[in-house]
């Protein structure tokens, strides 16, 4: 078969591309050629040519802490934000133009606009969940690297999309758990050094699940745009409750709710999840079975892993993160993989951004311990055992269950 | 098993803003109608008789519970529901899930006849299924007036896969960049694809298209990754 040639695309030359041309151009010829001292650089500030130009898509509470950790970054240049609501997003600029004494901050409603933008190389999301596999897997698509927060996925089918967007595009996709190494560090030490022999189980303690949402009505703020917080996730009314971005999870936050989030489960989940899974060191892999317990102290989980491991989640008289070893094995132990560059887990993106490494909570390791959290939730509504086919990504004789995988984007979303 | 009872009279009240409480009750009742064919049918029907004089936030709660018992005796009730803007989600979210030959033929019907976002919506349930049944039709919407549902087109072709699709992808005329990218990223999809079934060839011609310099950093490294992969193979 055969196909026409694909239209030139237009070029593809990125700021830092521009900046480097021009200074080498400047230099050949013998003519005054002025460069300002920001784009130069100093000894806390990359030379412009250097710099990782940067967006920001859901300036809200993490998402402004997130930019404000690459703001004061001296290798980052951040020129663009998108928000639903305008005084996030207008706030969310003014932060960028207080840091560079400019207003070059440009604002987006339309996260696909950020991400057309050429000069720009990488960006950070920190919207509701329900947003996150659409916007970084369109984020690879159009050959930007992303550190997305957590929880990465909203669902067990959207991993998976996630994951081979990054690889097919080699991008570097972070997920946004500082928690997963900086929390759990004795725990974590302590399974790696060796010392406590082979692991048998790990106890994980994080909750409530996510309910679904049927609050009243209220008019929509006149600087928010309510279709677009909403996206994907099934059309319901406005209520400051059902969108505000706090972290709790009791009702009056978005983490509540199920169209959203998926509760403590997900949201504290990918922090305690993600760390037993390190400390377990069993974050390339899926459970492979989940087990549903209900017994007088309330319903409880036991996933195990193929190579026989064992997590569980809010098992009754255990602690989170109580590790069982096995007394009297000491194995060797093997050094515990850390953050690259400076700077936590902001530095380890920006770093692998760099030199094109994986980052510490690379995509595919975020998207396996997120699973954990999905899969749980599907057998506490189900309240029966599951059997997990990670290759296949179906649960296996479980009709039902895998009903649950995904759900119909809100159009004109697709996924 | 009173319950229950309570928690279908409150099903029936549901609105905005009503109290929710009762209503959890159904997720036993699902769960406990788990491999019970009739008790499954029996709550199936209670639903979709409820379904045409529910409230909106009745219409979501219902085609929620749905999506856990629904089978082909919901199709024809929910395929009325498809090319409506209020309830077309909420139909494809149960439709998508039945995974049987109705569901995708109503999903079909519709798609033909909607048209602007409900149609995007349609052609993306389809692009899911991966029914290659509905290449034709995304071919043809290739060349829609309404740029959000040609540029959906594209990004359905390239989930579904194969000659027939490559071909339609072809034939995309792409002016702007986020066509452009938008087609690359579709054949790239079919590439992997033709790789993951051991067809080499189709897949290194499609690589081949995308390696020149012209085309975007990130784009060329995908399709050199992908004529590697076949020659490796």
């Amino acid at each position: 078969m055969s196909l026409p040639e694909p239209n030139a695309p237009a070029p593809q030359n990125s700021r830092r591309d521009f900046l480097k041309q021009t200074s080498a151009a400047a230099a050949s010829l013998a003519i005054p050629y002025v460069i300002t001292s920001q784009a130069l650089g100093n000894a806390h500030r990359a030379p412009a040519s250097d710099r990782i130009v940067m967006g920001g898509i859901g300036l809200g509470n993490m998402g402004s802490g997130d930019q404000g950790a690459f703001l004061g970054r001296g290798d980052v240049q951040y020129v663009a934000v998108c928000d639903a609501r305008k005084h996030i997003m207008n706030a969310a600029k003014e932060r960028a133009d207080k840091q560079y004494q400019n207003s070059d901050c440009q604002t987006y409603a339309d996260f696909r606009d950020i991400l057309a933008r050429t000069d720009i190389d990488a960006v950070h999301i920190a919207t509701p969940d329900h947003w996150h596999a659409i916007q970084v897997i369109q984020a690879c698509i159009n050959g930007k690297d992303v550190y997305c927060q957590k929880p990465e996925t909203k669902t067990l089918r959207e991993g998976p999309l996630m994951v081979q967007a990054a690889r097919r595009y080699s991008r570097v996709v972070s997920g946004g758990s500082q928690r997963v190494l900086e929390d759990y560090r004795g725990v974590v030490d302590q399974c790696w050094s060796g010392e406590l022999g082979p692991i048998k189980s790990i106890n994980v303690n994080v909750g409530p699940l996510a309910q679904q949402c049927y609050l009243p009505a209220e008019s929509v703020p006149e600087d928010m745009d309510w279709e677009r917080w909403l996206g994907p996730a099934p059309w319901a009314p406005y209520n400051s409750k059902r969108c505000d971005g706090n972290f709790g999870t009791g009702g009056n936050s978005w983490r509540s709710y199920s169209d959203y989030s998926g509760g403590g489960m997900t949201d504290w989940g990918a922090h305690h999840f993600g760390g037993a899974t390190f400390a377990i060191d069993v974050r390339s892999m899926q459970p492979e079975e989940v087990l549903y317990h209900d017994g007088e102290q309330g319903p409880h989980l036991t996933f195990r892993y193929p190579n026989g491991i064992l997590l569980t989640h809010n098992c009754p008289g255990k602690e989170n993160m109580q590790v069982e070893g096995t007394p009297g094995e000491k194995r060797e132990g093997k050094p515990v993989p850390s953050y690259k560059g400076q700077g936590g887990i902001y530095g380890d993106f920006i770093e692998c951004v760099k030199t094109r490494e994986n980052p510490f909570r690379d995509i595919e390791y975020a998207v396996n311990s997120v699973a954990v959290s999905h899969l749980g939730i599907i057998a506490y509504q189900l309240k029966r055992n599951l059997k997990w086919d990670a290759a296949a990504q179906q649960f296996i004789d479980d009709l039902q269950a895998n009903r649950l995988l995904d759900y119909a984007r809100r159009e004109p979303w697709l996924l | 098993m009173e319950d229950w009872d309570k928690a279908w009279e409150a099903l029936k009240g549901l609105d905005w803003g009503t109290d929710v409480g009762p209503l959890a009750a159904f997720d036993r009742m699902i769960a406990d109608a788990h491999g019970n064919v009739e008790a499954t049918a029996e709550l199936e029907n209670k639903l979709l008789a409820m379904l045409s004089s529910a409230t909106a936030a009745g219409r979501d709660f219902i085609c929620r519970r749905l999506v856990s018992v629904g089978s082909a005796r919901s199709v024809s009730t929910l395929a009325s529901m498809l090319t409506q803007a209020e309830t077309s989600q909420l139909a494809r979210m149960v439709l998508e899930q039945l995974r049987i030959e109705e569901a995708t033929t109503a999903l079909r019907a519709a798609a033909e006849s909607a048209t602007g976002a409900v149609k995007i919506g349609l052609l993306g349930s389809l692009a899911k299924l991966k029914d290659a049944g509905s290449v034709a039709m995304l071919a043809a919407a290739t060349k829609d007036a309404d740029g959000a549902t040609s540029h959906a087109a594209v990004w359905c072709l390239g989930q579904i896969g194969g000659a027939d699709a490559v071909a339609a992808l072809a034939s995309v005329v792409a002016n702007d960049d986020a066509t452009k990218i938008a087609v690359a990223d579709a054949l790239l999809l079919c590439a992997d694809r033709f790789l993951a079934e051991g067809k080499n060839a189709a897949a290194r011609d499609l690589y081949k298209k995308y390696t020149g310099e012209a085309q975007p950093k990130h784009v060329r490294l995908a399709a050199n990754k992908g004529v590697l992969a076949t020659v490796r193979r």
